[in-house]
């Protein structure tokens, strides 16, 4: 059984941090129904699992390491079902702003995108985005260095095609 | 290198700020919301599954999966919350909760309970109102209450099937508890007001309130509209003045948050809803209520507002607001 005053408190995290998530998730699959799925599955995991969890600071990067692991699950199922399938951006896309520079973000690996938009988006210690990595605090520090190398490269190509 | 710097943080900000701009769906809050009482009644019905295991050494994964598959209808049920206002007449006389029911003016009696209980944790008590002369106000309560039974009934079932399973184990987290009642929200000279509180309890509550109102004299019941002279733009008078008073009562109180601001600007209050369930206070004030979630998180529960008369007299139909 788990606790209720700790499942309450991820309750109360998720309600928080569910805006969060749905962007992280959508970093990843980059269409609202996908992230909505993603969401929804990293929410019950989160409230079915929330016994595991020890240190309450940690919460939210506890939610991000779900929903990264669920997104990622998520694409590798996808491309193992549908090798054709049409880009997942067509659709209901255009009904929103137009979301171009976030695609330069795909330049970079799941890893080091997920430790930028960590980092920098969601203003996570590099201490917690090791703890959803599952890296050392180092090895996220290269990344780190690294992603912002490839991204500014890629920036500065695009700013210049333009 | 500076400079290098410097772009690196100005594409970054361009990057962050395209980030914040993904939109947030809609449903997304109902999903999220959805998702957790859905895990927990998952949860629930997982640790059944561990008693049994540890009881009998026997199970029966096919059982247990079509269990889980009905606790989520249920689940998705209790998520939909109901308002119903019925108003009558035109005047103002009792407080709200505490009035008798048998209004000085127009009488009510509990026509039916429908009491139910099933096992120890399934339950049910719906107290099913009627109106001295209610008119059509009796065929909306009734049809209110059928709803609800009907909601209940069904949940209960698929709870009693598996409580009444010899091999099942002892569901003690199987909780599920819906309680109907009625108050008298408004009883004056023109109005009288029906209002039911519903509160279903699984493994966490959710109260909902509806409210009919009805005009005394003609036995109409009433829209929100109908208490304002047409064409008077009375929805967005309404929602300005909530919009202030939201803003006054976070400002005197940071416990307290309405989505108003807020940077999900999907869920920001814009525009009340004229459906939104209301009643005249016993001042004779027009008191607008908010479902759980409605205009701000969950933990604010039902939330009230209400309107000084004077900032809507101009517009107000006589007789009904003081």
């Amino acid at each position: 059984m788990i606790p209720e005053n700790q499942r309450k408190q991820v309750e109360a995290q998720i309600m928080e941090s569910y805006t969060s998530m749905y962007r992280l998730a959508y970093t990843y699959v980059k269409n609202p129904d996908d992230a909505m799925d993603i969401v929804q599955e990293s929410v019950c995991k989160a409230i079915s699992s929330s016994g595991e969890l020890r240190s309450k600071p940690a919460l939210k990067s506890w939610l991000c390491r779900i929903v990264v692991n669920t997104a990622l699950d998520f694409l590798r199922r996808r491309s193992r079902e549908t090798v054709s399938e049409a880009p997942p951006e067509e659709g209901r896309e255009d009904v929103y702003r137009d979301l171009d520079t976030l695609r330069a973000l795909d330049v970079l690996d799941e890893k080091e995108r997920t430790v930028i938009v960590l980092r920098f988006f969601e203003d996570l210690k590099l201490q917690d985005i090791a703890d959803v990595t599952g890296d050392n605090l180092n090895t996220v520090k290269t990344i780190l260095y690294r992603s912002l190398k490839k991204l500014k490269i890629q920036l500065t190509e695009g700013a210049s095609a333009s | 290198m500076n400079e290098n710097n410097l772009n690196e943080t100005k594409e970054l900000e361009t990057l962050k700020r395209e980030y914040e701009s993904i939109p947030i769906p809609e449903g997304l809050e109902f999903r999220v919301r959805s998702s957790i009482a859905q895990a927990k009644n998952a949860e629930n019905a997982e640790n059944a599954q561990n008693t049994q295991s540890t009881q009998a050494r026997e199970s029966h994964p096919a059982k247990k999966h079509r269990y889980l598959r009905k606790v989520f209808g249920t689940c998705a049920a209790a998520m939909l919350t109901v308002v119903v206002l019925a108003n009558s007449g035109a005047g103002v006389a009792h407080a709200m909760e505490q009035v008798p029911l048998l209004g000085l003016i127009t009488k009510v009696v509990t026509f039916r309970t429908y009491e139910d209980q099933r096992g120890d944790t399934v339950s049910a008590t719906i107290n099913v109102p009627e109106v001295e002369n209610g008119g059509e106000l009796n065929d909306a309560i009734q049809a209110y209450t059928d709803t609800i039974i009907a909601e209940y009934e069904k949940d209960a079932a698929s709870s009693e099937e598996y409580a009444n399973d010899p091999d099942a184990p002892t569901a003690e987290t199987n909780h599920y508890e819906l309680n109907l009642d009625y108050t008298v929200a408004t009883d004056n000279a023109a109005l009288f007001a029906l209002r039911f509180n519903k509160s279903v309890v699984m493994a966490s509550g959710n109260e909902s309130v509806k409210i009919y109102n009805v005009d005394k004299a003609t036995g109409k019941i009433l829209t929100l509209g109908d208490l304002f002279q047409s064409g008077s733009g009375y929805l967005d008078v309404l929602t300005k003045n909530i919009q202030a008073q939201m803003r006054t009562q976070m400002d005197a109180d940071e416990n307290v948050y309405y989505w108003l601001d807020d940077e999900v600007t999907d869920w920001n209050f814009t525009a009340l809803d004229p459906n939104t369930a209301f009643y005249v206070n016993e001042n004779g004030q027009l008191t607008i209520v908010f479902n759980e979630g409605d205009v701000a998180p969950m933990y604010m529960g039902v939330v009230e507002f209400t309107i000084p008369t004077n900032a809507i007299s101009d517009i107000a139909v006589p007789g009904y607001l003081k």
